[in-house]
């Protein structure tokens, strides 16, 4: 998480604006990853061969095949793994939009507010952000989620709340860094308004970064999110959810691979593409700032 | 060591390429050097005298080729990268580069990376080793040699570090010392200093000098011979006294034009009436800076309506400071400043005063066109957007910047065009006192002359009096009726330019003058300094 | 030119360089390296940032369970007569003021205080005490095989000559990079222990147990620090000072040595000072997968069984954990970079 120095140290140099958007293949094929998983939960019901809770006791643990219907096989409990699946898209999808929403939200307004106050401010809110990061991740929703119950809302809110300090603080550099440029001071001793200068001067800096910092925020949430589901503390079931269907699995790994290795090749790819997605975001902009200046 | 017949260095067809983007970079160039002396290699930057000086010290970055000749008393350097072409360039040629500050290993001690440097059988002999390294570092006047070899880099001056880099190249009593602009990055009277060392090491130990340098006032004192290079290729080649005496190149002239010392005619203060109110008056005025030295120790100014005032000080002296905290840019500790007659609350900004700043790359939203960057201050003002628009497009024009750059990020601006944008901006306003601080001192020479001429014709133009920065004297001769010179955050001596630069009083006034390059052959005091403790950063 | 006026130049002409005067023998002791001196100050600076990183995580745990509205019935269970909530209140005092409920909640839990595990009935610290030398191993043994790889790959990426070797095992460990540790133990059971039968499903108790976990582990760790590596060594690589090594009479592998290798280490240190948390998060579910009984595997046992006085302990002693590996780390840094002690 911490091995895109581009995108940390980039309060130094100014990337520019976009004006062809041209993407490199690894970063369309990470989007199109993305874009089909929230077609698919989007559509689930509708494409679903099966009710993805309906027991089906004459294929109890079927193995994958094409010709009995159940293309990935079913479960212990003679579920349909791949109407599964795709039903278990949506609460990984829910859960990492809009905590990663919440997140970039939060952890920008605190680090343009920090950047941009006194000291003190400053100080404080670093502090909170540097407390929270000594509780890992995982352990502290674990704790939240064993006092407050697995509730979906709950689970958005804590991984939100955990995953603000790395746009904060992305966002506090570019902030305190764009303050002492001389465009800023010129702007207020031209008298223009402060939250005029920040929407002209720092906001659409800063945006490009967020991108990337969100794509890290959403690989941690999806990995989150499915590591507490797979502990028993995310999605309760029946529900589907690819966390617990793979923990569900793990018992029968020996009999019947497919239980666990079917939803967790669903998670890995997922995952793969918000990675290639935030790779290409981040070499994009670090070839924008080293190429910048002609 | 001499004598032998052949020349120290000589180079023959030598060309830098990048052989993987099919260009050639610089070359093929011809020179040479004899025993003793020094040959300059002077050009602004991007001429490629640094690659050339790294190819002959074998120092290219891995992505960049050297082809030609190269021989080092007689014998043949191979170009290529074979250790054996290592030894042989490490064994008789000593470096000195351009930042002394980042020429240091930060993670090793003085000490250790002096040793480093030492000769292979000198270096095996702790005991050997450490009396050598003491005695170098005496040599290159290192006070407390002693304390110095355990000490980081990070604790010395720039000053200090350079002498440290000096001593390294020496380690191995080199034939050939090879300077890549030793002096750029150090402040006006540590340079005269450093370039008296070298020239003192030159004479005690006979070595050949390739200095590299982009100053022809440097050039004037330490060069026997120079060579003049513009877009990697050699466009005059000669002695240095014979370069001076008649240029024939339109580079060396550009260059020559540039490190002259002019005082203007036209600059008498007694001009403007004695009685006017001043337009500035600031008294007083302190500055700390948490965890940093004082940075103002209680200083008065006075600017008057339409006057050209410069302030000048090595880097520390607090003239910047002083800028931002007229400006408003920052907030002063005790001290009072009146703009009109008016008290300024601190930390309050006034229509009064713009300010022009030292670095074109920052000074300008990457993301917001030219012509939207002039129009905001005057769209702060509550103008409308068509106007604001119109009028700054008359600015540009002004400032004399090509219209087909108004609709432009600034990303496709040169520095000089930046700093004309700069300045549109500043005057957008009228202001009745605009600050400028260092606004040339990042540009090359072609486009510094544009924008003092820039900065000459707005001042004749609109009367507004100006507040003008700089650590070079030239700049400030050409621009101000007045000076004012700091140091260490209080003004040592103020006055009409010409007074100041024809009989400067104070001690230190004098010191920076005679530190300029070039002015050598004026008589002047010498300067007492002899070892370098006294520095700072 | 006018004569210099500095004393060793006044004698003109070459001169044998050896006369000048002899060195101190302390000096000859010290060089090249100076004694260690990590300044008190800065000394004093981390530990109060250390002290500051605990106080501050444990107040969050209070301000956590403080915020479900009856700490005092959570943590004596469901089951809890009035009694055992009267002799709980008197202990942690959960029925007076917030401030004192705060005072006296840090004060026990600085000390490893918890109420008793309402499963076991013993202190809750007890319960974990056993489990705590399994997760030290576990993490310790996949910090040091995560790091050694990753060095390795990332030496590899910025330096081999082919261009296989520079970007196969980088690109490997991309992927691995974006595997959930659970499934990378999943995946290990299922190749190694099912299929090959090579090393147990799970458990502990042999080397053998220990295998697979520390692998699955480390390749948590192993990524970010090939990459940061990779980054570090070729930044290093055209650094001015690499060019002044240059011009010395060393040999190259020297100088990558010296002057690029350890300087590059620098970044990756504070690296693995801030993954010491995600570590620790990973081994509870790589503990959970291969029902290593560690810490992690006690706590989500505790989560079952809703047994809080546990999980608070848990959770405590992962944050205090963290903060020590944090504190390290900044001291192991200073250690190599001399800069660190001044400039933070």
């Amino acid at each position: 998480m911490s091995d895109r120095p581009a995108i940390f140290d980039s309060g130094g140099a100014t990337p520019r604006p976009t004006r062809h958007s041209g993407f490199s293949l690894r970063g369309r094929l990470g989007l199109a990853l993305i874009l089909a998983w929230a077609v698919l939960a989007l559509l689930a019901p509708w494409i679903s061969p099966y009710d993805p809770d309906q027991s089906d006791l004459a294929a109890f643990m079927a193995a994958p095949s094409l010709a009995d219907g159940h293309l990935l096989g079913t479960d212990d409990l003679g579920r349909d793994i791949l109407s599964r699946i795709f039903h278990g898209a949506r609460p990984v999808l829910v859960v990492a939009g809009l905590a990663t929403l919440m997140s970039v939200a939060i952890g920008a307004a605190l680090g343009i507010v920090a950047g941009y106050g006194g000291r003190l401010v400053d100080q404080v809110i670093a502090r909170i952000a540097e407390i929270q990061l000594t509780i890992p991740g995982l352990v502290l929703a674990l704790l939240a989620l064993a006092l407050f119950g697995s509730r979906l809302e709950n689970l958005i809110i804590i991984l939100a709340l955990e995953s603000w300090p790395l746009h904060f603080r992305v966002a506090r550099s570019y902030t305190l860094n764009a303050r002492s440029q001389g465009y800023m001071e010129a702007a207020w001793l031209a008298g223009v308004p402060h939250w005029r200068s920040v929407l002209r001067h720092v906001v659409p800096g800063l945006l490009p970064l967020l991108v990337a910092t969100s794509t890290i925020s959403a690989a941690f949430i999806v990995m989150t999110e499915a590591g507490l589901s797979f502990i028993g503390l995310g999605i309760q079931p029946p529900k589907a959810d690819w966390g617990l269907m793979i923990a569900q699995g793990k018992a029968q790994l020996g009999a019947a691979w497919w239980l666990s290795i079917m939803p967790a090749l669903a998670l890995l790819s997922l995952l793969f593409g918000v990675q290639l997605l935030g790779d290409a975001v981040s070499s994009r902009l670090s070839s924008l700032e080293g190429g910048g200046e002609a | 060591m001499s004598g032998s017949g052949h020349r120290l260095l000589s180079v023959a067809r030598l060309s830098v390429s990048e052989p993987r983007a099919g260009r050639m970079l610089c070359g093929p160039l011809s020179f040479g050097i004899d025993h003793g002396r020094t040959l300059g290699i002077v050009g602004e930057s991007g001429s490629g005298k640094t690659l050339t000086a790294m190819a002959v010290a074998g120092l290219l970055p891995g992505h960049l080729a050297a082809e030609g000749h190269v021989a080092l008393d007689g014998a043949t350097l191979p170009t290529g990268d074979a250790a054996a072409s290592r030894d042989l360039r490490t064994a008789y040629t000593g470096v000195v580069f351009q930042n002394p500050s980042t020429a240091l290993n930060p993670r090793l001690t003085v000490g250790a990376q002096l040793a480093e440097a030492l000769a292979p059988d000198v270096r095996r002999d702790q005991a050997r080793a450490v009396a050598r390294c003491l005695t170098l570092l005496d040599e290159v006047g290192i006070r407390e040699p002693e304390r110095k070899l355990t000490a980081w880099p990070h604790e010395l001056s720039g000053g200090i570090a350079q002498r440290v880099v000096i001593a390294m190249a020496l380690a191995r009593q080199p034939k050939l010392l090879i300077a890549d602009e030793p002096t750029t990055a150090l402040d006006v009277t540590v340079q005269a200093q450093i370039l008296d060392l070298i020239a003192g090491l030159q004479r005690r130990h006979r070595f050949g000098v390739l200095l590299i340098t982009h100053d022809m006032g440097v050039i004037r004192d330490r060069a026997d011979e120079v060579v003049v290079m513009a877009g990697g290729r050699v466009v005059e080649h000669g002695g240095t006294e014979a370069l001076f005496a008649a240029p024939r190149s339109n580079e060396a002239k550009t260059l020559l034009a540039a490190s002259e010392f002019v005082l203007p005619e036209w600059n008498d203060p007694a001009g403007t009436a004695p009685g006017t109110p001043p337009l500035l008056e600031a008294r007083g005025v302190r500055k700390t800076f948490r965890k940093g030295p004082q940075a103002l120790a209680g200083v008065d100014l006075v600017v008057r309506p339409g006057i050209s005032l410069g302030i000048v000080g090595e880097s520390g002296s607090g003239k910047s400071t002083l800028a931002r905290i007229i400006a408003g840019l920052e907030r002063a500790d005790a001290g009072a400043i009146r703009l009109d007659g008016e008290i300024r609350r601190p930390g309050t900004r006034s229509d009064l005063v713009q300010y022009v700043f030292q670095d074109p790359y920052s000074s300008l939203d990457p993301r917001l066109a030219v012509v939207d960057t002039v129009a905001e201050p005057l769209r702060a003002k509550g103008m409308r957007k068509a106007d604001a628009l119109k009028a700054a497009r008359t600015l540009l024009d002004e400032v004399g910047l090509d219209p087909s750059l108004w609709e432009r990020l600034p990303g496709r601006l040169s520095g000089g065009q930046r700093q004309r944008v700069g300045f549109a901006r500043a005057i957008a306003t009228r202001p009745k006192l605009l600050i400028a601080d260092e606004p040339v001192a990042a540009l090359d020479s072609t486009s510094r002359e544009r924008v003092l001429a820039l900065v000459q014709r707005l001042q004749a133009r609109h009367g507004t009096a100006q507040l003008l920065i700089s650590h070079d004297l030239s700049v400030v001769a050409r621009l101000c009726s007045e000076v004012v010179v700091m140091r260490a955050g209080e003004i040592v001596e103020r006055g009409p330019t010409r007074r100041i630069f024809e009989t400067p009083a104070h001690p230190y006034t004098r010191q920076l003058l005679e530190a300029v390059p070039g002015r050598r052959r004026q008589p002047a005091p010498l300067i007492e300094t002899v070892h370098a403790t006294g520095e700072t950063t | 030119m006018r004569p210099l006026r500095n004393r060793h130049l006044a004698a003109d002409g070459p001169q044998p360089l050896q006369a000048a005067g002899p060195a101190s023998p302390q000096v000859l002791d010290r060089l090249p390296r100076r004694p260690l001196d990590i300044r008190p100050s800065f000394l004093l600076q981390r530990l109060a940032a250390t002290a500051v990183a605990v106080l501050g995580s444990i107040s969050l745990v209070f301000c956590l369970v403080f915020a479900t509205g009856s700490p005092a019935t959570l943590l004596a269970g469901a089951q809890a007569s009035r009694e055992d909530i009267a002799a709980l209140n008197a202990l942690y005092g959960f029925d007076r003021p917030i401030y004192e409920q705060y005072g006296s909640f840090l004060l026990h839990a600085m000390r490893g205080e918890f109420p008793h595990s309402l499963r076991f009935d013993i202190p809750a610290f007890e319960v974990l005490a056993p489990a705590i030398p399994l997760t030290l191993l576990l993490v310790s043994s996949a910090l040091v095989v995560g790091a050694v790889t990753g060095l390795a790959v990332g030496h590899l990426a910025a330096t081999a000559s082919s261009r296989l070797l520079r970007e196969g095992p980088l690109a490997l460990l991309t992927v691995v990079q974006s595997t959930p540790v659970f499934v990378t133990g999943i995946l290990a059971v299922l190749l190694f222990s099912l299929t090959l039968g090579w090393f147990p499903t799970g458990g502990s108790g042999s080397l053998r147990h220990l295998v697979l976990p520390a692998l699955t582990l480390s390749l948590l760790i192993a990524p970010p620090v090939a990459r940061l590596f990779r980054t570090s060594l070729l930044q290093q690589r055209d650094k001015d000072h690499v060019r002044t090594a240059l011009s010395k009479q060393i040999s190259r592998t020297q100088v990558q040595l010296r002057h690029v290798a350890v300087n590059a280490l620098v970044p990756v240190l504070a690296l693995l000072g801030t993954q010491a948390g995600s570590l620790l998060g990973g081994a509870v579910l790589t503990e959970t997968v291969f029902g290593w009984p560690g810490v992690g595997t006690v706590m989500v046992g505790a989560v079952g069984m809703k047994d809080y006085p546990v999980i608070l302990a848990a959770v405590v002693l992962i944050a205090v954990t963290v903060s020590l590996c944090n504190l390290l780390a900044d001291l192991l840094i200073a250690v190599v970079d001399p800069r660190t002690t001044v400039s933070r």
